[in-house]
């Protein structure tokens, strides 16, 4: 104290300058990342008071009676040290009028360590596939896999995501930012929607619209998952903090209609009439095709992609025009981008490996960012190689720019017909759509050269291609199941591989109490599909059957390490110390 | 009588104890005084540096939102002069 007055003694001069205050900043300095996953930097503020005057009254009274009527400080500074902690995108940096507590830019994803070193892009992205329900169980993890990234349930103690009627809360955001993406009211259709777990189990929780909360808003800041402390479940689901799965409550009986889907997809557009009609399907879900036409709606993957689409578009002011028209529903039967490599990987998922070539030409719906307008999101990384932690706890939390958002659709339909019939003389065949017309080359020759004694001496070949319909006589095929069918137009029993496999698709639905699971492949490779047996009229026996429609979520993922300067970040300050 | 008189001593003594404390007051009271706003100055510049770099972060994002960045010396003197405002509310400066 006698040090502090000695010094302000001192450094009071009588000056009439008047008071300025300079504000001067250091440089940033990089520190490591917090146990939330946040990049941290610090960086020194120094407040320069000059020429401070305070106002003196006694000193007129002192014994010298000579005091002045102010008192002068030539130079008051001093210099806080703040913290800045970088978080990945949340929903507070697009609206800063809601709860910054409800915050965070951690996102409810769990990745295996494996995923950090997987196979990168040219552009330098890796691609991570989200995990679901695969043989019609609850999420299946594995503790190595390196392209999975998985959902987690985290708890939010029903805190920033219910509707308190102001028009301030993080609710009111999620249902403007939907419905300014999506049509209008889409949001009361989308967040409200009550699921259950994958076996039929009712969920009592709101745990759907908490996982939505999780990944708008970002894990709230009162349960940010912390390095090497938070526990994990991956053998448990649906409880905090674990693995997370659910699907739609109700069963939808009625054949495909895009009416379906979360993301609504024009009725005309042609991945309706890939998912309209078809007898065995599963919409959403890979799961094992039911024995009736019933499916479910895999609601979590639904809810994962119309979630990151609505945010990641939001913050890169994209619309959900540009998602639709422009980049959307590009048909890449022959890919020549540069993601060609993961077209056979999707094939792969879809449809066992070996298979992959009779998967007729995957739909991509495809959404990039850039890295100025890409969303960023911190999530959990599990180390099981880490003998202590053995998938016990969050080992690491990894922060990347999500480049890329797509949905890849395939459509597997192949019959083999066997036909016992005198006539029809084909024997056996596998009908694949896309396969009606075929190239038929003809030769003819000519001759353009003579012997003197009036033989030929020179051809001259001209080979002409053209296209003809590939069609498979049908001579004993039922005419009225002809006729119902719309197949066989020009009743020359001449019938195409299409009209084929609607023949097929009438008889297994017509047969379909008899039918045997067959499977192929193993893990996230495996595929079933349900086999009629003895399938057999007019003499055309049908020994396997395929007709799988499947839906996969990929995201493209870039590991960053953030700035202050970085695009869509939000920054917490705090003053550690001052000198 | 003599009691009396004796009695004003004290008096007397008390009134040369206050002029004395007065002049000591006016020496000292207003250097204590002093020592007190400087501390009033230093926790308000303590308490300004958050808003300052805050200020200057939302200044430089908004500006590179803009399309039109800020140099270094722009974001400074435009925190200068937002930190010198707060300064006047507060009556530090004048």
């Amino acid at each position: 104290m006698k040090n502090f007055l000695l010094t302000i003694l001192l450094s009071s001069v009588v000056y009439a300058a008047p008071t300025t205050t300079t504000t001067t900043f250091g440089n940033e300095q990089e520190m490591s990342p917090d146990k939330y996953g946040n990049a941290v930097y610090n960086r020194n503020v120094t407040i320069k008071t000059d020429n401070y005057k305070v106002d003196n009254f006694w000193k007129k009274f002192s014994f010298g009676g000579d005091g002045q009527d102010k008192m002068e400080f030539q130079s008051i500074a001093k210099t806080g040290i703040m913290k800045i902690s970088v978080e990945a995108t949340s929903l507070c940096s697009l609206y800063p009028d809601v709860s910054e507590q409800g915050c965070s830019g951690q996102k409810p994803f769990l990745i295996n360590k494996e995923a950090l070193s997987a196979p990168t892009n040219p552009d330098g992205t890796i691609t991570l596939m989200f995990q679901k329900d695969y043989n019609g169980t609850d999420i299946l993890y594995t503790d190595d896999n390196d392209t999975v990234f998985y959902p987690l349930d985290v708890d939010r103690a029903e805190k920033y995501y219910k509707d308190t009627g102001s028009d301030k809360s993080h609710f009111s955001i999620f249902g403007s930012i939907f419905n300014a993406f999506f049509e209008g009211g889409f949001f009361s259709s989308f967040f409200n929607k009550s699921v259950v777990q994958s076996d039929g189990t009712a969920i009592e929780e709101d745990i759907r619209q908490k996982y939505i909360a999780n990944i708008v808003s970002g894990i709230d800041q009162d349960h940010r998952l912390e390095k090497g402390i938070t526990p994990l479940g991956t053998n448990v689901i649906n409880t905090p903090v674990s693995l997370i799965d659910y699907t739609e409550d109700n069963s939808v009986t009625a054949s495909g209609s895009c009416n379906l889907f979360f993301f609504r997809f024009s009725e005309t557009n042609p991945m309706c009439n890939i998912m309209g009609g078809l007898p065995f399907i599963s919409l959403f879900s890979s799961t094992t095709p039911s024995t009736t036409t019933n499916y479910t709606v895999d609601t979590i993957q639904a809810d994962t992609q119309n979630a990151l689409v609505t945010l990641a578009g939001t913050l890169a002011e994209e619309t959900v025009t540009t998602y639709e028209n422009s980049i959307v529903y590009q048909k890449t039967s022959s890919p020549t981008s540069i993601f060609s490599g993961m077209i056979n990987m999707f094939k792969c998922f879809f449809f066992s490996c070996p298979k992959a070539n009779d998967v007729e030409e995957p739909w991509e719906s495809y959404y990039s960012f850039t890295e100025e307008n890409a969303m960023n999101m911190t999530i959990a990384v599990v180390d099981t190689s880490n003998a202590q932690s053995a998938a016990n706890k969050v080992d690491d939390l990894q922060t990347f720019k999500l480049m890329g958002i797509r949905n890849v659709f395939g459509n597997e339909h192949t019959c083999q017909v066997d036909e016992s019939n005198y006539n029809d003389k084909w024997d056996d065949h596998t009908f694949r759509p896309n396969d009606d017309t075929k190239e038929e080359t003809s030769t003819t020759k000519t001759c353009i050269k003579y012997w003197p004694w009036g033989s030929c001496r020179e051809y001259e070949y001209d080979t002409t291609t053209a296209t003809v319909d590939n069609t498979f006589s049908a001579k004993y095929m039922d005419e009225t199941v002809q006729s119902n069918l719309e197949i066989d137009v020009n009743s020359n029993d001449e019938l195409t591989p299409s009209e084929w496999l609607t023949w097929c698709d009438y008889m297994v639905d017509k047969y379909k109490g008899n039918v045997t699971t067959k499977c192929t492949g193993f893990f996230i490779f495996r595929t079933c599909s349900e086999v009629p047996a003895d399938i057999k009229e007019d003499g055309y026996e049908i020994l396997s059957y395929t007709n799988n429609t499947k839906v996969g979520l990929f995201i493209d993922v870039k590991p960053v390490v953030l700035t202050p300067e970085s695009d869509n970040v939000f920054l917490r300050y705090k003053l550690i110390g001052t000198k | 009588m003599r009691n009396g008189i004796a009695a004003i001593v004290p008096l007397f003594f008390a009134i040369v104890m206050l002029f004395g404390f007065i002049a000591f007051m006016g020496g000292s009271s207003d250097t204590l005084r002093s020592v007190s706003n400087v501390k009033h100055l230093q926790h308000l510049q303590t308490k300004l540096f958050q808003p300052a770099i805050k200020y200057r972060y939302t200044l430089e994002k908004e500006a590179r939102e803009n399309g039109t960045p800020m140099s270094e010396d722009d974001l400074d003197e435009k925190v200068n002069i937002y930190i010198n405002k707060m300064m006047t509310l507060n009556n530090i400066h004048e």
